[in-house]
């Protein structure tokens, strides 16, 4: 009978389990001074709000560091690997994979599975590496279509173009009467955003920058066609030649000048845009469909973006950083974060919300825009294929190269490194 | 004769206890930091994968083998011999005109000094402004004055963008030369001035044979330390450019950079970055060598 397991030693072992446990998390987990946030400067005023917000409940006060997102990647690099003191990164859909890879965040798989399926499915997806979920979602994001209405009316047109072929049509006819400098001014600064139009204008031309397998594509078909067309975008003078040294942040100020009809831009554009205080075009900027090819007879395409919100394998208190996340991505807070910056939510059921609907009417036009969306790869060397892929398109762009050679070239150096 | 100097005991002592607080930073800060680099460079430090261990020459191997690392030695050896001479040749004249007595000339030498005093980030920032493809004022200027009929785009051409990287470099260094230059006139007597015109010597030729030669040692303390600073670029390209356009204004810093910070591979990282420290050794052993010589010819 001594070895027995009997009611009684389970209860007084469980006792002093718990006894202890409690007694070592006390001595182990005193409260932190602080959590520290490292995020990029379109989430910075939010995520700080809310963070004060969980500050009043929890006692423990936020600092959020926020930097322009060009600069966001490189610095989580240094600070993690450098082992920095931070507890919540930002992850963006295309870093997962490299982050996760490079052990910088905690699996939330415990934590975010029971509600999953709340979520809409591209954005948990993204989240995901080898069956691990590395971040919560916190923005679903795609490039949409935005165009000047009051400029359009001018020229005549009552509605926007439905074709790239067409936009260049109506770019020449509204140049030529006056109306506009340039049709539109695009994001292909040697950037990450270059590789988000890149990749939404190859499947606009049904092509495919990998398939299933891994192969890669870019350097024919449609990904080919599809860098032929933005040369010719700025050989006709349909693109403002500045688009070659602006990124996704600068081309909102371009567009807001005034002097520009069309412009393709992330979710966050739509509230610079039309703001009022800072924007000659407040009231003015409507969104559109992307438009399709003609030749290739696509409707639209878009790419998806959107941020997560992770936890650092080094912050001491991750319970904590997760309390944290959860409040801050929590559906109720939609509303608030959408008067900050206008995005795509991550809830499903926010879709159909009468408030949201009547306060941003214009998430039905973004959702419609995402039944045609598709992803950069996620990959953990994403980011050194991307910039192979950025030097070499824009060298094109610039007429160092020919469209074949500079995305062979891009395809021979891609296979050396993957 | 030989003077032998009687030095008092306990006096090296304190040398060396008074430099021994700097030594520890120097060494802490500059030589830790230095040798631990050289380690990883030879180690495999890649956070994406590649099993650890001991790598030898191959990151060095591997660099010097792609043909986009020697794209990037040349832009920085481009970058560097184009500055270095332009700089030198405003800094000198610079210097020269500061060096004549004119109403002004002390406002004046603190403002030209200005520049130099701005965080090279900033003045990257700045010129950033001046080059923006549709609002900058280089263009605006150039529009007034009738030179140009539509906003040049300064940053979109390789050739083009590295010509202006250079052009916002050197603005803010050149006021380095002209005080250093400076300097060094202000310590040529002006009897040697005055002998030479008695002998006949016009200005361009007392220039060539007195100013010249006396400026050489300074000017060799300037080409180190200038050749240095541009071997190492980094900050002013980061900002303007970010490598590009099209890869054009990649530097071996930026390969550096690119290789730890991007692709997460500190080794290789390691590596770039050291290729440049033994590049500024063998041209600082280099210019010892050759400006050394005709610098003070009596050693």
């Amino acid at each position: 009978m001594a070895g027995m397991i009997t009611r009684r030693s389970l209860g007084a072992s469980g006792l002093a389990y718990g006894a202890t446990a409690a007694v070592a998390r006390a001595a182990t987990s005193p409260k932190p001074a602080k959590l520290v946030a490292l995020v990029s400067d379109t989430y910075g005023p939010w995520i700080s709000k809310f963070g004060r917000d969980w500050t009043e409940t929890s006692g423990i006060p936020v600092e959020v560091i926020s930097q322009a997102y060009d600069q966001t990647y490189s610095k989580i690099v240094a600070s993690l690997a450098g082992g920095s003191p931070f507890d919540i990164v930002i992850v963006d859909c295309v870093w997962t994979s490299a982050f996760a890879t490079a052990k910088f965040l905690r699996p939330l798989t415990a934590e975010i599975s029971p509600f999953a399926v709340q979520l809409i499915p591209a954005a948990i997806n993204e989240r995901k590496v080898d069956g691990q979920i590395y971040a919560m979602p916190l923005t679903s994001d795609g490039k949409f279509f935005y165009y000047n209405s009051e400029l359009l009316q001018k020229g005549g047109y009552g509605a926007p173009p439905e074709t790239w072929e067409e936009l260049g049509q109506m770019s020449r006819a509204m140049q030529q009467k006056g109306i506009v400098k340039h049709g539109i001014v695009w994001a292909w600064k040697q950037a990450e955003g270059l590789m988000c139009d890149y990749t939404l204008l190859t499947a606009g031309m049904k092509g495919s920058i990998q398939d299933a397998n891994g192969a890669w594509h870019f350097q024919e078909g449609g990904g080919l066609d599809a860098l032929k067309f933005m040369v010719s975008q700025l050989k006709e003078g349909v693109a403002d030649p500045a688009s070659l040294s602006l990124n996704d942040r600068q081309i909102v100020d371009s567009f807001d000048g005034g002097s520009v009809a069309f412009m393709l831009s992330w979710s966050f554009a739509f509230s610079i845009a039309n703001n009022p205080a800072s924007s000659p075009v407040a009231g003015k900027v409507k969104m559109a469909l992307v438009p399709g090819f003609a030749a290739a007879g696509t409707t639209s395409s878009t790419v998806t973006g959107g941020s997560g919100l992770g936890v650092t394998t080094s912050s001491k208190v991750p319970h904590l950083a997760w309390d944290l996340i959860r409040f801050v991505s929590d559906r109720r807070h939609e509303l608030d974060v959408m008067s900050f910056r206008t995005n795509m939510p991550v809830w499903k059921s926010l879709y159909n919300d009468p408030a949201m609907i009547k306060a941003f009417p214009h998430i039905q036009q973004m959702a419609k825009q995402f039944d045609y969306a598709v992803w950069r790869p996620n990959l953990p060397k994403y980011a050194q294929i991307s910039s192979i892929l950025q030097r070499e398109i824009h060298s094109a762009l610039s007429g160092e190269s020919m469209p074949e050679r500079a995305l062979a070239a891009a395809l021979t150096q891609i296979k050396a490194v993957t | 004769m030989t003077i032998r100097v009687h030095r008092e005991p306990g006096v090296e002592t304190l040398a060396w206890a008074l430099i021994a607080p700097a030594m520890t930073v120097v060494l802490g800060l500059g030589l830790y930091p230095l040798l631990y680099s050289l380690w990883i460079s030879v180690e495999r430090v890649d956070l994406l994968g590649g099993a650890p261990g001991f790598a030898g020459l191959a990151n060095y191997t591997l660099l010097l083998g792609d043909p986009l690392v020697l794209l990037a030695i040349w832009h920085t050896l481009y970058f560097t011999v184009v500055s270095i001479s332009v700089q030198s040749v405003l800094g000198l004249g610079i210097a020269l005109v500061l060096n004549e007595r004119f109403l002004g000339r002390g406002i004046l030498r603190a403002l030209v000094f200005l520049p130099w005093a701005m965080p090279t980030v900033a003045n990257a920032a700045l010129w950033s402004w001046i080059y923006h493809p549709s609002f900058g004022v280089l263009s605006t200027v150039l529009y007034k004055l009738g030179l140009v009929s539509a906003p040049v785009q300064w940053l979109a051409t390789p050739y083009l963008a590295m010509n202006m990287v250079i052009l916002a470099d050197t603005w803010k260094v050149t006021p380095f030369y002209a005080i250093m230059f400076l300097a060094a006139l202000q310590g040529i007597p002006e009897e040697l001035y005055e002998a030479a015109a008695i002998d006949g010597a016009g200005p361009f030729r007392r220039c060539l044979a007195i100013t010249l030669p006396l400026l050489a040692p300074m000017f060799l303390v300037v080409l180190v330390v200038r050749t240095m600073e541009a071997l190492r670029v980094f900050d002013v390209i980061y900002v303007l450019t970010g490598g590009g356009p099209g890869g054009g204004t990649t530097v071996l810093g930026w390969v550096a950079y690119l290789q730890a910070f991007q692709n997460l591979d500190f080794s290789v990282g390691a590596a770039a970055a050291n290729l440049m420290v033994i590049g500024s050794l063998i041209i600082a052993w280099c210019y010892a060598r050759v400006l050394r010589r005709s610098a003070f010819p009596e050693n």
